[in-house]
């Protein structure tokens, strides 16, 4: 994929369609590439592949815990995962503390902090 | 000979006597029998450990005394009403009073009290039975299932409470982030923001008004149900239930089918709650269909005990063994709030009502609600 000299391949995945809506298009303003998905499973894997930063709602791979971005890590450690989620647990908390591939974001969030964020992810890998 | 014969008269009444005194002796009720004028002219062993009185103490006294007031002033009016009108209050029947010990203690009785006419005297004994220990049983069971009750309600509370956390944080995230869409767009290109901020402000809109709506399932659930009760014709009532529905089904390819029977009694229901129970079961079958080809068939029959059913079924894929569908925010949908049918039940509960489901066979599920054709006046 060729991107402009800033820009930064992202794949935002979450359930609500407004967030999801509004930080793509923000990302996309700011020249971005984004793929925004409602669900994990819709992400097709050459997206995937070719994302530097998942953003992430918690829920989304609730199912089974953090395997899904241990897979991600395992298969494409260059990509960073932001998980952005209103809602968690002292376990999640741990289980995300173990992981140091993972950040944790807490919504609602700050678009230039996110901004940052990624850029920094995105720079770092 | 005459001699024999008043002796043997004599012996049979003591006799008599004697098994009466057994009687009074061992009854482990208390017996107090007074006479027209409410003196106590008997006052059993029984009598004696409940009251705390001995015996010579109560006889030839008003009968006023055992008992706490008012009724202590009330009791030689109800005598006197009685005597002129015959209307019987205590006589024959158990009831359950407040008796008073001679330590002043007050304790809860059960009484009854038969009359017996003698030539021109008139006896009437009562048996009376301290039912403190029970009443204190009753009184801890009560206790133990309001307590049980209470921490129902703030488990509820519990869950409500980090509900809230859980379905707002989301949807302000969402707010919070179309509107920072919208505040660099403008301050990006102030004179002609150009770019679409219809989108984002749209969004802002929808999405404020369906926490809106989160908020008043909130306020519905925890608001005690009051009923406005009318009476209510099924079929036109029903009908425009469907019509409304009508579109939004056709628009998944899911057929819409209302069916009557010609039997259906009326019935007394609070119009706006039941029509909120029926949308609720209606809007739940199409969205378990998700996409047609399906159908929904709302029927209403007579049910037994003169009751109504009305059953909403769906050809959708029913509903997995694990999912408790009343419980408070248990929901097999990804945006449901799961008070949906919390509310149902609630509001069809408060009409004396019954709401269930069937596993239909091979798929789909049947939702019904029997309700009584007719409901008291709550």
């Amino acid at each position: 994929m060729s991107l402009p000299c800033n820009a930064i391949a992202v794949v935002v995945v979450d359930d609500d369609a407004s967030f999801r809506s509004a930080l793509a298009a923000i990302l996309e303003d700011d020249g971005h590439v984004v793929g925004e998905y409602g669900d994990l499973k819709d992400v097709p894997p050459a997206a995937m592949r070719a994302a530097q930063v998942v953003v992430i709602d918690y829920p989304m791979m609730a199912s089974d815990g953090l395997s899904f971005a241990d897979s991600v890590h395992a298969a494409q450690p260059q990509t960073a995962i932001v998980l952005a989620t209103a809602y968690w647990t002292v376990e999640i908390e741990a289980e995300v503390a173990a992981r140091d591939f993972i950040q944790l974001c807490r919504k609602p969030i700050d678009y230039d902090e996110l901004h940052a964020l990624v850029h920094q992810l995105a720079a770092g890998r | 000979m005459e001699e024999d014969w008043t002796s043997a008269a004599l012996r049979v009444r003591q006799l008599s006597e004697l098994r009466w005194q057994a009687i009074l002796d061992t009854a482990r009720d208390a017996i107090v029998c007074i006479d027209e004028a409410a003196r106590v002219t008997l006052f059993s062993r029984a009598a004696e450990e409940i009251f705390g009185y001995a015996a010579g103490e109560v006889l030839d006294q008003n009968v006023r005394m055992l008992m706490p007031p008012p009724y202590r002033d009330e009791h030689d009016g109800y005598l006197a009403t009685y005597r002129a009108t015959g209307e019987r209050k205590a006589i024959g029947r158990i009831r359950v009073v407040q008796a008073q010990r001679k330590n002043g203690e007050i304790f809860p009785a059960e009484i009854s009290v038969s009359e017996a006419r003698m030539a021109d005297q008139v006896i009437y004994s009562a048996i009376i039975r301290d039912i403190s220990d029970r009443r204190a049983m009753e009184v801890e069971l009560e206790e133990a299932s309001r307590l049980a009750e209470q921490r129902q309600r703030l488990a509820d509370i519990g869950a409500i409470t980090a509900r809230i956390v859980h379905d707002l944080g989301n949807p302000l995230a969402g707010l919070s982030m179309q509107a920072q869409l919208i505040h660099r767009r403008v301050t990006r290109n102030p004179e002609r923001p150009g770019r679409d901020l219809a989108a984002p402000a749209e969004r802002i809109v929808s999405e404020v008004r369906r926490l809106d709506g989160l908020i008043k399932d909130f306020l519905d659930f925890a608001r005690q149900q009051r009923l406005d009760l009318r009476a209510i014709a099924l079929p036109p009532f029903l009908g425009r239930l469907v019509d409304l529905w009508r579109p939004v089904a056709a628009a998944r390819d899911i057929v819409l089918h209302l069916d009557i029977a010609p039997d259906v009694p009326g019935l007394t229901a609070d119009e706006d709650k039941l029509r909120r129970v029926l949308d609720n079961l209606v809007k739940n079958a199409i969205e378990a269909i998700d996409q047609g080809p399906g159908h929904v068939d709302v029927l209403a029959r007579r049910a037994a005990d003169d009751r109504v059913r009305i059953a909403v079924s769906d050809t959708g894929p029913g509903i997995p063994a694990s999912v408790e569908v009343f419980r408070l925010f248990e929901t097999t949908k990804r945006s449901g709030s799961g008070l949906g049918l919390s509310i149902a039940k609630q509001i069809v509960v408060a009409h004396g009502g019954h709401i269930g489901f069937e596993r239909l066979s091979p798929n789909g599920t049947t939702f019904y609600v029997d309700l009584p054709a007719r409901v008291a006046a709550v």
